[in-house]
């Protein structure tokens, strides 16, 4: 069997029923053993031998982490004895610096590993253009590997584990299988969400019993997501796909790259929030809690209000383990010291912060691929929050000028949509077909833009006819409502729980049906590979 | 609440579920029933090839299938220009082999050409195959097949829908843009085989069986990409033509003749042909189809005096590469 998507009969008809089966079926002691071997055999059939790759990452972590807690334990019997303060101070120093040795030990191993599956074919590739560009008779061999699928994702909670261990915000775990559901656990090996140690590995041992609810809640969040990703992705990934593939050979003009570039963050959207809810929505019928990894961010009001909101366990890390660590470093620590006396409170920590961002971007944009046009969408989003940050005081002094209250809806609006509309430009850079290509489709979308083919005609000849564009309309409109009750704080899926039988069945089965037959499958349809999988 | 409480409440939630699940399978075999095809239906999902749908039944002589490599390579107006046989591209973007065979199919109850020819690119697109699971499923479940007739049915009864949009390019697509590539030596003469996937090379071998039953005959052609094809693709493709009885003609082995200058034939860079290059594979192919296959020179018939009258508008939307 060959699994290519958590949208997929192979996951959602025969993968996943078989292991809420196995999972039934075997002792409550062994209910966690169950789920690994199924998460072990979900790997096998996405990466096959390349499952190498995760069990030496869990290894490697399990057992860094048990040597940073030894070192610990060594470290307060130490202090223990210590007689005095300076030998105290030395024994902390010491055992320190190992066990910071032990965390880049532990980064290396799983970054190295990541980085060099990854990126090492950019990195080179580059190298050899820096010897033809500097007329230089040189060139490397440019390397090819296969990296599995998913590790950007566990590489990432690896890390994360070593880094909470070594600032004691766990204890390392001497379970191994433990350590090994946290990094293998199937619905969130493809595309995340990114989970923490704390959150999630202890539910996941439990072998909680199945409970009714958790299933049905768990099915009925599965059914949005294949919604949300079979009716809209899927059919948006047609127009979407030509837009971006033809727009030289067909002089397409600015409309018609405004409209790639927003169907396509449309579709980015619902095709990961989408895998995004099959992945929650088959935790939940383990009884797991995975964290949320969207909330509605469409209604973002600035660029970093919307990284909150979207992929929200990767901005969680990024700041954790990069923002936070590069600003409260002493050099940083030291230099915002000065500069607050220099350039004030609001500019003053400003410079350490630019840094930090710069450094998150330049992750962030990397972490999406291995390419030139990755770093520039990371950088695009650097400029852009770093020009919030330094503009800020100059922009609300204006408004309190012009009295304009922030707060007002008409504001409010004017905000959520030029977020957006900076999204999609950062999405254009991102889907491109490399640097140039953005570059490009950048330059005709600001110097030949015209509404003149959004009402000619020419968007039906781009492989979406009028049948499809109004079933776009009116699936996204059901998307939008279901985030508008999110968006006020209710459960959409607790309302349609407390509504009577004859109401509530009707909307289960209206969605199913509405899946089956407005889906974008079969004949003529491309489904889409998972996006987020392939970064 | 006691142990034979929570047997009841546990049972009484599990026959819901099954009641629940019955009622979805009992909607969805209705929905199956009603979608079901119940006369002779036309459902294709492209709208530019299902432009070949509201061609006069029986006037075409040739028809030509493939991806977007087709549809920039094969103008069918410039072939009637000059060799006066009507012809259709039913081809779309990144068109899987299993369409082609759909669009085979749905064409050829209409049409009698002389001449499928199939362009080999697609036969190198990769596809998920369904799995006999997946097919019993189906097979159960027609509406997993036929969903998309919710385009074309009458809110109360199934209804064929008459396809009326015509396509004045008959499939083509003009692609104006220039970017330069190289000339350079890319058909390189080997023995080695790039494999064609085993299930795409069923689909190609069914869809010639079908031909061979309904009397029409196959060729394939590659077009001149120096991006998508190289020797080992065509030693597979000649294997396969040989296997199934179908002609093959690379063009790539005739650039000489063809001429095709990737300086300034190609829209981007040796993937796709503009127009300069489509007018020249199109003089090559339509001389060797018209001789090949010997097909008739139609310009003076009445009955196709439509397509004499879609050439002003040709050369005035391709009048820019005059």
């Amino acid at each position: 069997m060959k699994i290519t998507s958590y949208i997929s009969v192979a996951f959602l008809a025969i993968f996943l029923p078989a292991a809420l089966l196995l999972y039934t079926i075997v002792p409550k002691k062994a209910r966690p053993f169950a789920i690994l071997v199924a998460s072990f055999a979900f790997f096998w059939f996405i990466s096959e031998f390349l499952i190498l790759y995760l069990i030496a990452s869990i290894l490697s972590i399990y057992l860094l982490a048990l040597l940073l807690e030894r070192l610990k334990s060594k470290r307060d019997s130490a202090l223990q004895a210590a007689a005095s303060r300076e030998e105290k101070k030395q024994i902390k120093k010491q055992s320190q610096s190992k066990q910071l040795a032990v965390v880049i030990a532990g980064v290396v191993i799983n970054i190295g590993m990541l980085a060099v599956l990854k990126y090492s074919p950019f990195l080179f590739t580059n190298i050899n253009l820096f010897f033809r560009l500097t007329h230089m008779d040189a060139a490397v061999e440019v390397p090819q590997f296969l990296a599995p699928i998913g590790i950007s994702f566990y590489s990432l909670q690896a890390v994360s584990y070593i880094h909470d261990v070594y600032k004691d915000k766990i204890k390392a775990d001497k379970n191994i299988a433990r350590v090994a559901l946290f990094m293998s656990f199937f619905p969130i090996i493809m595309e995340g969400p990114i989970c923490r140690y704390a959150d999630t590995a202890y539910d996941l041992y439990a072998g909680k019993r199945l409970q009714f609810k958790n299933l049905t809640f768990g099915a009925q969040r599965i059914a949005f997501g294949a919604f949300k990703k079979m009716v809209i992705a899927d059919r948006l990934n047609i127009i979407v796909t030509t837009i971006f593939k033809d727009y030289e050979a067909f002089d397409y003009d600015g409309g018609l790259i405004a409209l790639g570039a927003i169907l396509y963050t449309l579709e980015l959207y619902m095709e990961f929030s989408g895998t995004i809810d099959v992945v929650i929505g088959s935790g939940e019928m383990f009884g797991v809690r995975i964290p949320e990894n969207f909330r509605q961010p469409f209604f973002s009001r600035s660029i970093s209000e919307f990284w909150q909101r979207w992929h929200i366990t990767l901005g969680t890390w990024f700041r954790d383990y990069i923002f936070y660590p590069v600003t409260m470093s002493k050099p940083m620590k030291k230099m915002t010291k000065s500069c607050r006396k220099k350039l004030g409170r609001h500019y003053g920590p400003l410079p350490a912060s630019i840094i930090a961002f710069f450094c998150v971007w330049l992750c962030n944009g990397l972490w999406h691929g291995a390419g030139w046009e990755y770093i520039f969408f990371g950088m695009y989003h650097f400029a852009l929050i770093s020009l919030g940050s330094l503009i800020l005081p100059l922009t609300n002094s204006l408004f309190e000028k012009w009295h304009i209250d922030r707060n007002k809806l008409p504001y409010k609006i004017f905000a959520i949509i030029r977020t957006a509309l900076l999204v999609c430009i950062g999405e254009l850079i991102f889907n491109a077909r490399g640097l140039k290509d953005a570059l490009k489709m950048l330059k005709v979308l600001f110097t030949k833009f015209t509404f003149k083919s959004w009402v000619d005609g020419s968007v039906l000849s781009l492989g979406l006819d009028i049948h499809d564009v109004i079933i776009l309309i009116l699936a996204v409109a059901v998307v939008f409502a279901v985030g508008i009750i999110k968006e006020k704080g209710k459960s959409p899926r607790e309302l349609i729980a407390q509504k009577p039988i004859f109401v509530r069945w009707p909307i289960y089965i209206a969605l199913v049906v509405a899946t089956v037959v407005f889906g974008a499958y079969g004949a003529g349809y491309i489904p889409i590979d998972p996006i987020y999988a392939n970064f | 609440m006691d142990k034979k409480e929570r047997r009841k409440t546990v049972a009484r939630k599990l026959i819901g579920a099954a009641i629940f699940i019955l009622l979805l399978l009992l909607v969805l075999l209705l929905l199956s029933h009603w979608f079901y095809p119940q006369q002779e239906d036309l459902t294709m999902q492209d709208v530019k090839p299902n432009g070949v749908l509201a061609e006069p039944d029986n006037s075409l002589d040739v028809i030509l299938y493939g991806d977007s490599e087709a549809y920039t390579a094969f103008s069918p107006v410039q072939m009637w220009k000059e060799q006066g046989f009507p012809s259709f591209v039913c081809a779309s973007s990144s068109q899987y082999i299993s369409l082609t065979e759909s669009f085979v199919h749905q064409s050829l109850e209409h049409q009698k050409p002389k001449l499928i020819i199939l362009e080999t690119n697609a036969f190198y697109r990769k596809m998920h195959s369904d799995n006999a699971f997946i097919t019993r499923i189906e097979n159960m479940f027609s509406i997993l097949q036929f969903h998309n007739r919710w385009k074309v049915m009458s809110p109360i009864k199934v209804k064929q829908t008459a396809y009326t949009w015509k396509d004045d390019m008959k499939g083509y697509k003009y692609a104006k843009m220039t970017t330069k590539g190289r000339n350079f030596e890319y058909m390189i003469p080997t023995k080695e085989i790039q494999p064609i996937p085993e299930i795409n090379a069923q689909y190609v071998e069914n869809i010639v069986k079908y031909c061979n039953e309904k009397g029409v005959k196959v060729l394939f052609v590659s077009t001149p990409s120096y991006k998508n094809w190289k020797y080992e693709k065509h030693n597979a493709v000649a294997a396969l033509a040989k296997k199934t009885g179908a002609a093959y003609l690379d063009l790539n082995l005739h650039a000489d003749e063809i001429q095709i200058d990737w300086q300034t034939d190609t829209a981007d860079a040796g993937d796709h042909l503009n127009f300069r290059g489509t007018k020249k594979v199109c003089a090559f192919l339509g001389e060797y189809l018209a001789d090949t296959y010997q097909l008739e020179d139609k310009r003076n018939d009445p009955a196709y005096s439509d397509w004499n009258n879609l050439i002003p508008k040709y050369e005035m939307l391709t009048s820019e590469d005059k």
